[in-house]
Order: structure tokens, then C-alpha cells, then sequence
């Protein structure tokens, strides 16, 4: 899986490559998402096997005064991200999505700064319930974190549907 | 103690921790910055999991004194309902304090405590 991420990012994908839905893809990444533009997200590979995201570590994630290390909780944002657009490249459509649970492991700190390289898979689907792993690695290629992940797939989560169906219920 | 509120991710999160007579409440305070998913306005689920974390890393510095060095080994997080842009509270439980390891279990809520929007079970390495 990394080393298809290495590649990717050594030369991004030609778009004759990309499955056709992967620029609708791309589109989910718009600058005018906060969170994701805050940690700079580009995709570099939408797969149906595999989705790659680089994204740089922000400076408001140091937990220890200016610079430094970051907190890893800038790890689960970024995991739990892609991993839900491995969800979808999976599914190849955009339903609604929810977390149900997410585990991360933390392997290395990183700088304030510092460009990763996040990988994700949808493994399974069963029903309603879609599985993802994934893991992050600096520009080494050394571990930085690995999690898995559940996700609900449409209507299943009761809060969730009744959000995306209307105004806040 | 006020090192995590007064770093750049605290003030990010306009995170707080406020002495209750039942333990600490800590509680974030969310904005368009924090949001997930835009058409529902809900929080980023990364975003719940750094406030539960950051508070488990509190509780843990609060028993431990700040000086303590702590590393995070994992978190699992379970998120039990959608959050919205309102503010979150969250409660921390240390679970076992050991010689090297530090386990701390945390809920976070928004109307009502008694219905927990997402928990975290979250282990540190220690070294005093």
C-alpha cells in the first residue's frame, strides 16, 4: 500500500489513469473546506483500493508553546478524513457517512510543519458497515501513526439521518 | 497546568478546564474551522477525538504534575451521535496509573451528560 503512496506522490497519477469519478472526488477537497485547507489536504491517489492524501502538520497543533511537536491529535483528523473518502471511492458515490469508532496508534511524533503522507483502504463492507485501515508516514517514509476505522454507511445511523435530512432536528 | 490551554491548540479549541465539585469539566467551544461535514454542520470526528485526547492529557498532568513526560500510545474512540456547532464538555477518569503506563477513559456531551455524544479510551507512556 505505501509503496503504491510513494509512487503516487513521486509522480502524481495521470488523470487518463483515474477512474472517471475520481475528479468528483478531487472535488471534495475544495480550499473553501476549512478544516482540510487549515491542513493544506491534497489528494495524490482516489482509488477504489486505495486512497493517498498528503496534508502539512498546522502550527495551532503545537500543544507545547510555539512550534515543537505536534499534539497526535492531528493524526485522528487527518486518518479519519481519508478514510472516509476511502469510503466513498469504495462505494463510488457520496452518501452520507459517519464514524462510528476509530483507532489509532501513535508510532512518531512529528514537527509543526512537516508534510505527511496519509494512505487509506476500505477493506470490507458488510451491510451498512464499511471497515478502513490506514496508516501515516512522513516524507522518510517512516511511521507515523496506523488506525482502523468503522463507518456507517446512509441512513443507518439514526442521528446522523435525521441531520442530513433537514435543519438540526 | 495552564500549559494545554494557553498553546496554540488550546486556544484553537477554545478549550477550558473548570474545577467542579465533581472533578474537572473540560469543555471546547467549536466553530466553522471544526466542521466535518459542511452540509449538516457537524464537528470533525478528528476534531471530537483532539478535545477528548487533550483532555485525557490534562487529567493525566493534573495527576501527575505538569513536569511528568508523557507520550500518547493510542486512542480508541467511539462516537455515539453526530455533534453539532454547540459547546462540548467532556469529563476524564483515570483509569490506572502505573509506574510507566497511564490508561484514562473520557465521555464528552453537549445537552446532557447523561447522553454522551462520543468516549475515548486513551493509554500514555510514562516517564517521571
Amino acid at each position: 500500500m505505501k509503496a503504491n503512496c510513494e509512487q503516487a506522490r513521486m509522480s502524481p497519477q495521470d488523470s487518463s489513469d483515474a477512474p472517471p469519478w475520481a475528479d468528483i472526488m478531487k472535488s471534495f477537497f475544495p480550499k473553501s473546506h476549512q478544516l482540510f485547507a487549515a491542513l493544506n489536504m491534497e489528494p495524490s491517489k482516489i482509488a477504489a483500493d486505495e486512497v493517498c492524501v498528503i496534508a502539512t502538520i498546522p502550527a495551532f497543533f503545537s500543544c507545547e508553546g510555539e512550534g515543537g511537536y505536534a499534539h497526535p491529535g492531528a493524526y485522528t483528523i487527518i486518518l479519519d478524513t481519508v478514510f472516509g473518502f476511502a469510503v466513498f471511492a469504495k462505494i463510488q458515490e457520496p452518501r452520507a457517512i459517519a464514524t462510528i469508532n476509530l483507532k489509532t496508534d501513535y508510532l512518531r511524533p512529528i514537527e509543526i510543519g512537516a508534510k505527511v503522507i496519509c494512505s487509506a483502504e476500505c477493506f470490507a463492507i458488510n451491510g451498512n458497515i464499511a471497515r478502513t485501515r490506514g496508516e501515516i508516514v512522513d516524507y522518510d517514509g517512516r511511521p507515523l501513526a496506523s488506525a482502523v476505522g468503522a463507518f456507517m454507511i446512509g441512513s443507518g445511523g439514526p442521528d446522523f439521518a435525521r441531520l442530513a435530512e433537514g435543519p438540526q432536528a | 497546568m495552564t500549559g494545554l490551554i494557553d498553546s496554540p491548540l488550546g486556544h484553537w479549541l477554545s478549550f477550558e478546564a473548570i474545577e467542579t465539585g465533581d472533578g474537572r469539566l473540560y469543555s471546547m467551544t467549536p466553530g466553522d474551522a471544526h466542521v466535518g461535514n459542511p452540509l449538516i454542520k457537524a464537528l470533525h470526528g478528528g476534531i471530537v477525538s483532539t478535545f477528548l485526547e487533550l483532555a485525557a492529557l490534562h487529567e493525566l498532568k493534573r495527576a501527575l504534575g505538569s513536569e511528568a513526560n508523557s507520550s500518547a500510545i493510542n486512542i480508541n474512540v467511539d462516537y455515539l451521535k453526530s455533534v453539532k456547532l454547540s459547546p462540548l464538555f467532556a469529563k476524564a477518569r483515570i483509569a490506572k496509573v502505573g509506574r510507566r503506563l497511564v490508561f484514562i477513559d473520557c465521555a464528552a456531551w453537549q445537552d446532557d451528560e447523561n447522553s454522551p455524544a462520543a468516549k475515548a479510551a486513551c493509554s500514555f507512556a510514562i516517564s517521571k
